[in-house]
């Protein structure tokens, strides 16, 4: 090849990267589940806030931050605003990227990071992984922890996934799934890193396009965050109440089977992902504010969560899934169907999490 | 395999790398034909066949013409082994059952009772293109204006050229068999402008036609609900997109070839600027018109018999041409409609037009165009009398329970504003001639900036080539 055309070739490379790295900057989050919205918003006002809360729709229509901050106001904190970044159907992987998209706008007041249940679980559950949602977190960095992370994974999502991962060429159809999958976040992360498909969006972005419906920016004003999961105009949120509702006695055997469960401790060393948990934390501290872990009340066990507390390797965990220490989150008047507390139920979490962390601040002094 | 597909670009990188790498002319051919029909296995290995089936007999039927020069009647049962061979090949697996359906409903229409076998055979990708590449073989032997290839590996070549297999554009064999017989040379070929053209074709197909087609694929799904706008709309969506699609592939197809040192006919010439409709026929699927008009039309008496006898040749021609795109009565209504507007032009419409302003003449093109195209993209008489029937009358007062009506989307503006510019500035400026004609360094910027803007609009639901249906 010769000199001129090596230097078409070099050329070519350095415009593409320059460009694409623009594109790619470009492309906005996901309008889905008030992801965008609720991310935008805080990005705009992170200087008003103390804290976030940052997890799935347990934390979503489960914590007001109106309530705690007037709680904690009681306790003696006046002035303390906390924002709930919680989003439907978000996962550990996808809390992680949105919680670093926070991190590296640089927040000066930014004290607390209210991290729901850690649990670092890298498999792909929707049957259809090419979606908007999926896309956004496969960041180079986040897509490597996902990738490094299947090796924690006990099993594929379905025996059609297995059969699928096990057929992938890298994987050799040796029993060996977890290359599979992992070929399908590298998919996922070239897809993200060369904005594949995401035309559309900058231009709406740019020129103006259809906003997400529900929550809308105002509504997010109002309520710091929290949404009334009796507003969420989602028919399947609906239809989990009115089947929740038809059958209490569901519910009671779900919590019998985590009160069963309450005392068991599994090892972390088997089955969870312990380098990403210490990466989070340092992660959160480097950018000078503190990460606390919570449990919300869905009648899941959450042990491993205890399990790691006790080891010590989480800073601080506020379990309120425990009975014993927060039977008034239980009963199924406060909840709105099987992994959402109602506003009531919102209410009450709010104020208990507002003591709980009053107590640890007066403990930590 | 979809030249847009990420592993198309692998195999053809593999390939452009053996290829350049052979310094031998015939371990060259021996290995682009084995990739050819490596290519062909990618999407059903058991038609291979049948492309197997069509070289033979061409080359038995080729050999048999030349060796009775001057013997017209053997000369002509040769010919007729190849158009049985190939037409035979075509017909029972394209026609048949529409043949057979038709024929049945007919009977059923004169009030016989007929139960006529239907075969449910699947089309195979390109049978269309590559019969009729073969069949220019034997009928230019016939008429004098071809020797037989030097050896079954050169038509072997010819006709499994993996560039132009599967959707043209149709190569006539006077045009490639000559191309074989010297080694290609490297610094013959224009990289340059062969990337270029590969590029726009990739952007034609992949970030236009695709980000068409959900639209496009919803109005005809409910035909009978779609408002006078909306019917519009989809169909010039559908003008837009079957051009990108088609001229997009025939773009990257040239593009191959060119990289592996070959030259593929033009096949596509701005259409939409056409100012008649023989005009158009002229400038849109350039190779499918010049193999009708060499084949067809000329051995028919073309002009030469007068008014009355061109008009009916023409007809024949376009009736066939429908029937090559595909087994329907929309398809026949289709080349009707541009049979009779080519006719009223040969009787006396041409002059008139001459008379209108160029964009007179524009939109009257166009317009026939769009809607008959409309008629095209419906998948039977039903839906092209729903559609056009809202395009030019209104659409319904009422819409059926239980039928969505597809909203015309935003991106539709922008994506039409897209295959708009690709084909009147872009083909006509001929863009990638200057493009190609930068500094390398230049170039490569360029190129690069242009790639990486491209990507974000490549459609994340990839569509089939429409082409490949026929």
């Amino acid at each position: 090849m010769g000199m001129r055309a090596a230097l078409g070739v070099l050329a070519f490379l350095v415009a593409f990267v320059a460009v694409n790295r623009m594109v790619v900057a470009r492309v906005p989050l996901p309008a889905a589940s008030g992801l965008r919205t609720k991310t935008e918003f805080l990005l705009e006002h992170l200087e008003d806030y103390d804290a976030i809360w940052i997890g799935s729709s347990a934390t979503l229509y489960g914590l007001k931050p109106k309530v705690f901050n007037a709680e904690l106001e009681r306790l003696g904190h006046p002035g303390f605003r906390v924002y709930n970044l919680g989003v439907g159907g978000m996962g550990s992987f996808e809390t992680l990227a949105v919680l670093r998209r926070v991190l590296a706008a640089k927040p000066q007041r930014l004290a607390w990071v209210f991290y729901e249940e850690p649990a670092f679980d890298p498999l792909l559950w929707y049957a259809d992984v090419v979606n908007q949602r999926y896309i956004h977190w496969h960041d180079v960095q986040t897509a490597a922890d996902a990738i490094d992370a299947l090796q924690y994974a006990a099993k594929p999502p379905s025996d059609e996934k297995q059969k699928k991962y096990e057929s992938s060429w890298v994987a050799g159809g040796d029993g060996e799934w977890r290359r599979g999958a992992a070929l399908e976040h590298v998919e996922l992360g070239l897809r993200r890193e060369f904005a594949v498909g995401q035309g559309p969006r900058i231009f709406e972005r740019i020129f103006g396009g259809p906003d997400e419906a529900w929550p809308t920016p105002a509504e997010l004003a109002a309520g710091d965050g929290w949404m009334d999961i009796a507003l969420d105009p989602a028919p399947n949120a609906k239809k989990a109440h009115r089947r929740f509702k038809e059958k209490p006695k569901a519910w009671d055997n779900r919590v019998a089977h985590m009160i069963s469960l309450e005392a068991a401790r599994p090892n972390p060393e088997k089955g969870y992902d312990l380098e990403s948990l210490r990466g989070l934390i340092a992660e959160i501290r480097a950018a000078g504010a503190e990460p606390i872990m919570y449990t919300p009340q869905r009648g899941l066990p959450s042990a491993m969560m205890l399990s790691l507390m006790d080891r010590g390797e989480l800073p601080a965990l506020f379990p309120f899934h425990l009975s014993t220490e927060y039977p008034e989150l239980i009963p199924i008047d406060v909840h709105y169907d099987e992994a959402h507390l109602n506003s009531e139920g919102a209410t009450l979490w709010s104020e208990r999490f507002a003591q709980r962390f009053h107590q640890y601040l007066s403990e930590k002094d | 395999m979809l030249f847009v597909e990420f592993r198309f670009l692998f195999f053809f990188a593999a390939v452009l790398a053996v290829n350049w790498s052979i310094r031998r002319n015939t371990p060259r051919k021996v290995f682009l034909l084995l990739a050819s029909y490596g290519f062909y296995a990618g999407w059903d290995w058991r038609f291979l066949g049948l492309i197997w089936f069509s070289t033979l007999i061409d080359w038995i039927a080729g050999a048999g013409i030349h060796r009775n020069v001057g013997q017209r009647a053997k000369q002509r049962a040769w010919l007729a082994l190849s158009l049985a061979g190939n037409l035979g090949m075509l017909g029972t697996f394209k026609y048949f059952d529409f043949f057979s359906t038709s024929a049945q409903e007919f009977l059923g229409w004169l009030g016989i009772g007929a139960s006529l076998p239907v075969l449910n055979l699947v089309l195979p990708v390109g049978i269309s293109f590559y019969t009729f590449q073969t069949l220019s073989y034997s009928l230019d032997i016939y008429f004098g204006k071809l020797k037989p290839a030097r050896s079954l590996l050169d038509l072997a070549l010819f006709v499994g050229f993996f560039p132009q297999l599967v959707a043209g554009p149709i190569v006539l064999a006077k045009e490639f068999l000559g191309q074989l017989e010297e080694k290609r040379t490297l610094s013959h070929v224009r990289v340059r402008w062969a990337l270029v053209l590969f590029f726009v074709g990739f952007i034609k197909k992949s970030c236009l036609s695709d980000a068409l087609s959900p639209f496009i694929d919803a109005v005809y799904q409910a035909p009978a609900a779609v408002d006078s706008a909306t019917a519009w709309v989809a169909a010039l969506a559908f003008s837009a997109q079957i051009y990108c699609d088609f001229s997009g592939y025939t773009d990257m197809a040239i593009a191959c070839a060119a990289l592996l040192g070959f030259q593929l006919p033009k096949n596509f010439d701005a259409p939409y600027l056409s100012r008649s409709i023989a005009e158009i026929w002229k400038r849109w699927h350039i190779t499918l018109g010049r193999w009708f008009f060499e084949y067809v039309y000329v051995p028919m008496g073309g002009n030469r018999h007068g008014l009355p006898r061109s008009i009916f040749n023409l007809w024949v021609v376009f009736i066939l041409s429908a029937i090559w795109h595909g087994a329907g009565m929309n398809f026949i209504l289709w080349g009707a409609i541009h049979a009779t507007f080519i006719m009223l032009e040969r009787l006396g419409l041409a002059g008139v037009l001459k008379k209108v302003p160029t964009l007179g003449r524009l939109l009257y093109v166009n317009v026939i165009w769009v809607i008959s195209f409309a008629i095209f993209r419906s998948d039977s008489i039903a839906t092209a009398l729903d559609v056009t029937g809202a395009m030019l009358l209104g659409g319904p007062a009422l819409v059926p329970d239980g039928v969505t009506v597809p909203p015309i989307p935003a991106w539709i503006l922008p994506t039409l504003a897209g295959a708009f510019l690709v084909h009147f500035i872009w083909q006509k400026a001929e863009l990638e001639r200057r493009w190609a004609a930068l500094p390398p360094e230049l170039f490569g910027a360029v190129l690069g900036a242009a790639v990486a803007l491209a990507i974000p609009w490549i459609s994340t639901n990839p569509a089939p080539y429409i082409y490949f249906a026929f």
